[in-house]
């Protein structure tokens, strides 16, 4: 596999700086209390607690993008690549699938989490126990029991139907509400909440892609070379769209700094033991004699949303 | 047309269910026991009488005694009735207990003894209240973390101390019932077992139950556990503003931004085009909380510029008396320029450079040339021709900017004091009043669907190949 991606100069630039900045704030945590009201804000203070702040932000932004993107483009390229027609399973199939994953809530979930205290790892370990003894037994009786006959699999409309479903309620409002089910505040949290509702635009972008890359010559002749389709999304399908892909996460990253600011800025989310942009400017909000306190770490954040746009326009222009 | 939109409002109401099932996983899952309030973490005690009565009351309220959904798949040692204890925390402990002995039959007979001895502590009559409500917290804490036996024994000494004949003999009950629970390997743990419920909480929830509540399909959204009156007055009274604000936001917005963006193409590849193109990405990335403090700062600042109120949606004195609807009106739009602003920067960003790109993908088409060819000026084409084509992609923008609306007013509310819907969902995440916040929730939902259905339609009405693609 060979992906050669040219980043436009601009981009690079501003990578550049998003990446300084981050690392400046790196080692600065014990210099600050953690509460904004606990800090005298010098001019001093303020520079480090602006520093930290975007390290959170870019910390939680590119992380949750991580989870985001990982399942929306999973997702988008099987719905773009299979569609409603070409991923066929015979019902003895699907029953199998059904019972492994009922036995992975089962005990991997609901016996964890009823009767003992809820260990993410134990919960972790029994589901993939489950799931290789699943696959296990399947590889033995496969053969006797699996009819000849196949049907298709409709994927695309499973997953634009969860599109659907997810992009229902605002999103923020989706963010608000979780936050305060689950009500544990800590990075970890936020990052995974942030993630599991962002993937819905990934996935749309990278259907519309595969769909776009599918039609074209060189796919047709591995499907003729009977090359396994597991190999052709990730061999061919995957590197041609790596560009668009890079594009939305810069965009996506953006948009996650913004979500994030305006949580902690509302006291959703963030935990308390860290500093965060949005939590300065709620502080200055009520301290308007410190219009430096709002100025500031607001300027911080358009500065790093700002660059993140300028990089995704660039690679799309390019 | 008709199979078309027939076929997309059935998909709707599948959304319409998912939603609503997923709204209520999150009630059931939210982390309030509306019960555990009552339960003895108050400063001082409720006697049996009341506690059972507050008990009763909830349970016919809110439907604690009943299970969650019309199936359930429990484990094999999980009694069959055990939903209608209506503590949640009781429900969890006996769970453990059940998984740890094994066995039913002693786990009541110990749980059966536990509750006699609370009722019992709680009827006792001493003038020192803080030991009764240490007794309390020593039974409690016996159940739920399973701490050793001899911490009752200071119960024992305690009731010994008032002469206390009855609860002594309480107190050495449970504490047989415990020392006599003994583990029983029993492997029907491990295998499921279905149950069926008519009777549930969610079917409570949805269609309501005749008596008590008239459920979420007859707008019903239960009781505020805050304030407790019904969430459906709350959500009336505050739905107006948030309205108001996002119509007249989108309208600023969609109004300019189709203004600049054919403003932009008119003068394409000119210095102004170019302006307008980088002023689109700055509004993009400007916060939007902070955009709405900074512009109080600067135009409701008695230090600066003092043109326009602070907060609120109308003058504290009120509206005057028997005045007519549109004076009202003037009176609140001071307070509401700078909030609907605020809302509509980025959808006017957006709208501009979507409609410029769009504009300019069908300036490239051919039945613009020939207009060109005709000698028609720029700006007729773009007017006359170009405009009408355009707007295709601002209608699937306009229903995306729906629920961006909703999520929008959540800052902007909050930062501006506007009594809407966001502001609500702020207080009820504040309180943890989650009935009201799962109203929200569930309402947010049908608007934003209702605004797909009606632009999907009104789509397919105006390009007819969205139709046929979507029968295929």
């Amino acid at each position: 596999m060979n992906i050669k991606i040219s980043i436009p100069l601009r981009a690079k630039l501003w990578l550049a700086l998003l990446a300084c900045l981050s690392l400046i704030g790196l080692g600065f945590d014990s210099f600050l209390p953690n509460q904004p009201s606990l800090i005298r804000w010098s001019n001093y203070n303020l520079a480090i607690g602006v520093f930290i702040g975007v390290k959170w932000s870019l910390f939680i932004a590119i992380l949750a993008m991580l989870i985001a993107s990982t399942i929306g483009i999973t997702l988008g390229l099987l719905s773009g690549y299979f569609q409603n027609t070409k991923y066929k399973v015979s019902w003895v199939g699907v029953i199998w699938v059904a019972l492994t994953l009922f036995c992975c809530c089962f005990y991997g979930v609901y016996m964890n989490t009823s009767f003992q205290n809820a260990n993410g790892g134990s919960i972790l370990v029994t589901i993939l126990l489950v799931i290789a003894i699943s696959r296990l037994l399947w590889a033995l009786v496969a053969k006797y029991i699996q009819p000849k006959k196949n049907r298709a699999v409709p994927i695309d409309s499973m997953i634009s139907q969860t599109i659907e479903i997810m992009n229902s309620t605002p999103k923020i409002i989706i963010i608000v509400v979780l936050a305060a089910v689950v009500q544990q505040t800590s990075v970890g949290v936020l990052i995974w909440i942030i993630g599991l509702t962002s993937w819905t635009g990934i996935a749309r972008i990278m259907r519309a892609e595969t769909l776009k890359c599918k039609e074209k010559f060189f796919i047709e002749s591995a499907t003729a070379m009977g090359i396994k389709d597991s190999m052709i999304l990730l061999k061919y399908i995957l590197p041609n769209i790596i560009k668009p892909i890079l594009v939305i996460i810069s965009f996506g990253v953006g948009s996650v700094v913004l979500i994030e600011s305006s949580l902690s800025f509302l006291g959703i989310g963030v935990s308390r033991n860290t500093i965060t942009l949005g939590k300065i400017i709620a502080y200055g909000q009520n301290n308007i004699d410190n219009w430096e306190l709002t100025l500031l770490p607001g300027f911080a954040i358009f500065v790093i949303v700002y660059g993140l746009n300028i990089i995704a326009r660039e690679l799309n222009l390019d | 047309m008709l199979k078309f939109i027939l076929k997309r409002i059935i998909r709707a109401l599948g959304t319409l269910v998912a939603l609503v099932l997923v709204a209520f996983c999150l009630l059931e899952y939210a982390p309030s026991d509306p019960l555990q309030k009552y339960n003895g973490s108050s400063e001082v005690l409720k006697t049996a009488k009341e506690y059972n009565k507050i008990k009763n009351k909830l349970n016919k309220q809110l439907g604690l005694n009943l299970p969650a959904f019309y199936i359930s798949i429990v484990s094999q040692v999980i009694p069959d009735t055990l939903y209608k204890i209506s503590l949640e925390q009781d429900q969890i402990a006996l769970k453990k207990m059940l998984f740890k002995y094994g066995e039913w039959s002693q786990i009541s007979k110990y749980y059966k003894a536990y509750n006699r001895l609370l009722e019992h502590n709680r009827n006792i009559n001493i003038v020192d209240k803080t030991q009764q409500l240490e007794c309390h917290e020593i039974i409690t804490a016996s159940f739920y973390r399973q701490t050793p036996t001899n911490q009752l024994y200071r119960i024992k000494a305690l009731y010994g101390f008032y002469n206390n004949k009855d609860g002594l003999n309480l107190v050495d009950e449970l504490i047989e019932s415990m020392e006599t629970l003994e583990v029983r390997s029993n492997w029907t743990k491990y295998l499921p077992k279905l149950n069926f419920y008519s009777q549930n909480k969610f079917h409570r929830w949805v269609f309501g139950d005749n008596r008590y509540t008239k459920g979420i399909i007859r707008g019903d959204f239960g009781i505020s556990y805050v304030t407790g009156e019904p969430v459906e007055t709350k959500v009336r009274n505050k739905l107006f503003w948030s309205v108001l604000l996002s119509v007249m936001g989108i309208i600023l917005a969609y109004g300019m931004g189709i203004a600049t963006a054919i403003y932009a193409v008119i003068r394409k590849n000119k210095i102004t085009d170019r302006v307008i193109t980088a002023i689109t990405v700055i509004l993009f990335s400007i916060p939007t909380f902070w955009f709405a403090i900074i512009s109080l700062l600067t135009f409701a600042n008695p230090d600066l510029l003092s043109i326009l109120p602070v907060s609120g949606v109308k003058p504290i004195k009120g509206f005057v008396s028997n005045s007519n609807l549109m004076l009202n009106f003037f009176l609140t739009l001071p307070y509401l320029v700078l909030p609907t602003i605020c809302y509509a920067y980025s959808t006017y960003a957006l709208v501009t450079q979507t409609f410029r790109s769009s504009l300019l993908e069908e300036m490239k088409l051919d039945y613009i040339k020939t207009a060109r060819a005709k000698g028609l000026s720029e700006k007729e084409i773009i007017l006359r021709h170009a405009f009408k084509n355009a707007l295709l992609p601002l209608v699937t923008l306009f229903t995306t900017s729906f629920p961006l609306a909703i999520g929008g007013s959540l800052i902007i509310e909050t930062v501006f004091n506007i009594p809407g819907m966001g502001n609500e969902i702020m207080n009820a995440v504040y309180h943890q009043d989650y009935p009201v916040l799962i109203a929200f929730f569930v309402l947010s939902g049908i608007i934003t669907l209702l605004s797909y259905l009606v632009s999907d339609i009104v789509y397919a009405f105006i390009d007819p190949r969205i139709e046929i693609e979507e029968l295929a």
